[in-house]
């Protein structure tokens, strides 16, 4: 009868875990789930297509016909915040990626070996880290020329750092646990140690920088693409929509207002899809 | 956390009798502290864990009575308990008679006037229970100026008399030093001294030389042992070491999964231990057994938290458990003039020692 | 024990740390200080023998062993394993001396990786160093299990899921699946519950006995080490200061800080007090070791050679070696108390 309840009691925890865990994550992973859906297939949910002027609608609010209004040029806003899904998305993915495996080999390696490596590594993050990304990033764009393949190279160029910091401080912070020494007293090599032991347990902060990293960019992508430097018009991507509904921000609010919501509603998904993450590769115990 | 208070309010009770607790031979004198049926439950309602199960014992003035048992065994829960700390993680059941009030029902206000004042509390880790950036001196003062009705110069004084008291070598130089500036057993000793401040009755020391060099536990154990005679302080001494408690200790109380298992005076407990989980843990201490001979060992391990078993809570690793163990708690009786005991199947371990 | 050469050997092994020096320093070019963790240890493992190493925290036994196994680079002195010097070896000869001496930490909540379950941490270990043919691992994996007496589904457990002596038992069939010849164990039982201590001592000294392990044991629990012990080191600030017959060296300890340490564990027995007064002061901070014999400034028999000459381990007849320049007459006095009390 004990074992019974006792047995109940622990599923009962664990599901009430589970639960709590869901919530946040299982939102965040529907946002990103339909973001990605709409980044691959624009065509089947954007009504319009993105660039085609329609003089019979010029900057019609929102309506039945045209949900999120259209420009001054009459393309439909909905169609186009759709289709810059597949160009945002990407950026997101595409600014952060190399950043990420650069970093986290850095990383591990400046943090497993320290010494000079290490030495010359932190002269590299206080020169990096003192200037602001964004100022840093611009002056990158500036000298490669502006567009979205420049910005990707401009933003990785900085962005590994954070990365490798990061993963630094987690390495150091694993090899100060015994089962690191021990696996040097096991005689295994030191690829080995770094790869399949440390950065399992040290990866997970990396991960979760990873998520809100990738928020980052696309605010990023869309800074530098409403002042020109990133995506370029007519290619809608949200910070050009945003940039160009400026002008008219006071006749048409729905230009900028639409892709500003976009934005939110994906960086949103991204924390909660970090958080959720975070949650799920916590070593139990 | 420091565990006086700052409440510069001096309270009645601070006056006490002193002359009853310098002499502890007297024949059965009254109880200083009075623990009846303490239960202590982690959460709240029907799904809470019981930390603490009904824990009964009495503290004689000047009497040091040792709380031994494994970890999870409750014991440092049960200390905690008497002081309220362990309030706001769940629910305390039962009495707590400190001269005649119920520590239990006061309110967390009345309750700050006696810790620190009559109780008072040193802990395992001497650096997280002292303010690291307040000098020595200020937090000995600090408590001094809470509970006593001395002016600034007499305090310093007295901080400095009790730094010296605990044994700090050239204690005037010391109080402007910070406590990172101390080594382990100089913080355990400064932490003394703040407990010392007000002159308690009770000192509740949880594992005061866990973290400390056998060298040094023998000087700490050495100042508890006569600070309690000079002063006449009751001393409650929580340890997983049964030679800390051989040493120190005037009667042991024995505790398992959250319940006492026998408690009794030291000579009774250590030498003719009748519960087979007492026995069990004195005969797995390698001491007066042939040299890589095989230790006696328990079976098994203690019970976690959540899965203590319905029963006697030790009879899943008693060599002489009955159905009734598995399914009765056995409560604590009287077996002996002097020992309690929580058992169904009293063992008796004939006492080896040549004396 | 025999004649024979010792399996393991040290000679005069030193080990510094260098701290890290204050801004101010660096600026007035001062000269690094360093943490003379170990200065100058010599000693000798038997094949088959325990010797236990005791001292008080920062003594320097933690670094020792992570010395031996080399988790340190060595330094000074040098330790011959096999007679072979075990410093300057390739990546090779390195692994393949830790294969022959594995080492078992003594925080069972850190040693093992959380992410990996107790069969991948044994096949890891069988499969790196090719113990056994890959069919025949998981065979290998069951044994290893019995052999510590943990249940054989334990290998699809992760670690969480064991207590604390069970999760040192998994660390020691990770030791033992490389077939070592000598375990290093540091403080191997010192996290875990009484009860549970002597489980776990009693595995050792039963696989000792059944594998012919030597091994290190390093704790600072002075009864642990004198049960399983054959001979033991007491190391004072990075030195021993005697070393010898477990038996001799508890039940008569000549080196006044042997006699001040090993007396002031304390017994079970009420009525047993410690006979000795507690030693005064507190361990020297290893960046200022006294000069001349480090326990001067502690040490009642202190004379002025001893603040001046540093005493090296001598051999005296019906005891183990001893560092101190007055054993003479302590080894007299000892005499006289055992004539009028020969029972301690």
């Amino acid at each position: 009868m004990t074992n019974a309840s006792l047995s109940l009691k622990k599923r009962f925890s664990h599901y009430k875990y589970l639960r709590g865990l869901q919530s946040g994550f299982i939102a965040g992973l529907t946002i990103l789930g339909s973001s990605l859906i709409l980044a691959f297939f624009p065509t089947f949910f954007a009504p319009y297509d993105p660039n085609v002027f329609d003089f019979t609608a010029l900057q019609s609010p929102p309506t039945a016909l045209h949900p999120f209004g259209t420009d001054n040029l009459g393309r439909d806003t909905l169609s186009r915040v759709i289709w810059a899904y597949s160009v945002n998305m990407q950026m997101a993915l595409l600014a952060t990626i190399f950043s990420l495996i650069t970093g986290v080999l850095v990383g591990a390696m400046v943090g497993y070996y320290r010494g000079l490596a290490d030495i010359i590594f932190g002269r590299c993050v206080d020169a990096i880290i003192t200037f602001p990304f964004l100022v840093l990033v611009i002056a990158v764009v500036a000298v490669l020329g502006p567009g979205l393949i420049n910005m990707y190279i401009a933003i990785t160029l900085v962005g590994w750092v954070y990365y490798a910091r990061l993963m630094r401080a987690e390495i150091m912070a694993q090899m100060a646990n015994d089962y690191a020494s021990a696996g040097k007293v096991m005689g295994y090599s030191d690829s080995r140690i770094i790869f399949r032991h440390l950065l399992p347990n040290a990866i997970t902060p990396v991960i979760v920088y990873w998520m809100t990293d990738m928020a980052l960019a696309i605010l990023l992508g869309s800074s530098l693409g409403y002042l020109g430097l990133g995506a370029q018009p007519p290619e809608a991507e949200w910070g050009v929509l945003i940039a160009e509904g400026r002008n008219f921000i006071t006749t048409a609010w729905w230009l900028s207002l639409m892709p500003g919501i976009a934005i939110v509603i994906t960086g949103f998904g991204f924390s909660l899809v970090g958080d959720g993450i975070a949650d799920l590769l916590r070593p139990r115990g | 956390m420091r565990h006086y208070s700052s409440d510069p309010a001096t309270g009645a009770e601070q006056t006490q009798n002193r002359t009853a607790a310098t002499n502890p031979e007297i024949a059965n004198p009254p109880a200083l502290l009075e623990v009846r049926n303490l239960s202590m439950s982690f959460g709240l309602g029907q799904s809470g864990l019981l930390a603490i199960d009904k824990v009964s014992f009495a503290v004689k003035p000047g009497e040091i009575l040792g709380l031994v048992g494994e970890s999870g065994s409750g014991k440092s829960i049960t200390l905690r308990s008497v002081l309220g700390l362990t309030r706001r993680y769940g629910r305390v059941n039962g009495e707590i008679l400190w001269k005649n009030r119920d520590l239990n029902k006061l309110n967390n206000r009345d309750l700050q006037k006696i810790r620190g004042r009559e109780i008072a509390m040193i802990f395992q880790e001497p650096m997280s229970s002292l303010n690291p950036l307040l000098s020595v001196g200020l937090q000995i003062t600090e408590n001094l100026r809470a509970h006593t009705g001395l002016g600034r110069a007499e305090r310093r004084k007295k901080a400095i008399k009790l730094l010296d008291l605990v044994g700090i070598p050239s204690a005037a130089a010391r109080l402007g030093d910070y406590p990172h500036q101390f080594s382990g057993g100089m913080r355990q000793r400064v932490m003394i001294a703040i407990a010392l401040a007000s002159e308690p009755e009770l000192l509740l020391a949880d594992e005061p030389t866990t973290a400390l060099d056998v060298t040094i536990q023998q000087q700490i154990l050495d100042l508890i042992l006569a600070l309690s005679r000079e002063m006449g302080m009751s001393v409650i001494m929580v340890t997983h070491d049964l030679g800390v408690a051989a040493q120190t200790c005037d009667r042991i109380a024995v505790m398992y999964g959250g319940r006492l298992v026998e408690v009794g005076p030291v000579r009774n407990i250590l030498r003719n231990p009748q519960h087979p989980y007492s026995i069990g843990l004195l005969r797995s201490v390698p001491e007066n057994v042939p040299p890589r001979s095989e230790l006696y060992s328990l079976p098994g391990i203690p019970p976690g938290l959540g899965n203590r078993p319905s029963g006697c809570c030790f009879a899943p690793r008693c060599p002489v458990a009955t159905a009734r163990c598995a399914v009765e708690k056995p409560d604590l009786f009287q077996s002996g003039e002097k020992v309690s005991l929580a058992c169904f199947n009293p063992q008796n371990l004939l006492s080896g020692t040549p004396q | 024990m025999t004649d024979k050469q010792p399996l393991l050997q040290v000679r005069n092994l030193t080990h510094h740390f260098k701290t890290n020096p204050p801004l101010v320093d660096l600026l007035l070019r001062r000269a690094p200080r360093f943490i003379k963790v170990l200065n100058g240890i010599d000693l000798h493992l038997e094949r088959g023998e325990t010797l236990g190493i005791v001292g008080e925290s920062g003594c320097g036994k933690s670094t020792l062993a992570r010395c031996l196994v080399g988790l340190y680079p060595p330094q000074g002195g040098e330790i011959l394993f096999d007679n072979q010097n075990v410093s300057n070896k390739t990546r090779a000869e390195q692994r393949d001396y830790n294969r022959r001496v594995q080492m078992m930490f003594q925080d069972p909540y850190s040693s093992l990786n959380p992410r990996m379950s107790v069969g991948q941490v044994l096949h890891e270990a069988l499969s790196v160093h090719k113990m056994r043919p890959e069919a025949e691992i998981q065979n290998r994996i069951n044994e290893l299990l019995d052999l510590v007496s943990l249940p054989r589904d334990a290998a699809g457990k992760l670690p969480h899921e064991f207590s604390g002596g069970q999760r040192q038992r998994i660390a020691i069939a990770r030791a033992l699946s490389v077939e070592p010849e000598v375990l290093i164990a540091d403080e191997l039982v010192s996290a875990l519950d009484v009860s549970v201590q002597a489980q776990v001592v009693n595995l050792l000294l039963d696989l000792q006995k059944h594998l012919g392990l030597t091994i290190l044991f390093v704790a600072h629990d002075l009864r642990l080490v004198r049960h399983v012990s054959h001979r033991v080191a007491v190391i004072y600030l990075g030195s021993i200061v005697e070393i010898g017959d477990s038996d001799n060296v508890f039940s008569s300890p000549v080196h006044p800080y042997s006699r001040a340490l090993l007396n002031a564990a304390p017994s079970i027995d009420p009525d047993h007090k410690n006979s000795m007064p507690p030693l005064k002061g507190e361990l020297p901070s290893p960046l200022n070791i006294p000069p001349g014999c480090a326990f001067h400034g502690r040490c009642p028999h202190a004379t002025e050679i001893c603040r001046q000459d540093k005493p090296l381990l001598k051999k005296r007849e019906g005891h183990g070696e001893i560092a101190c320049h007055h054993t003479e007459s302590l080894m007299a006095t000892l005499a006289e108390a055992g004539e009028q009390a020969p029972q301690d």
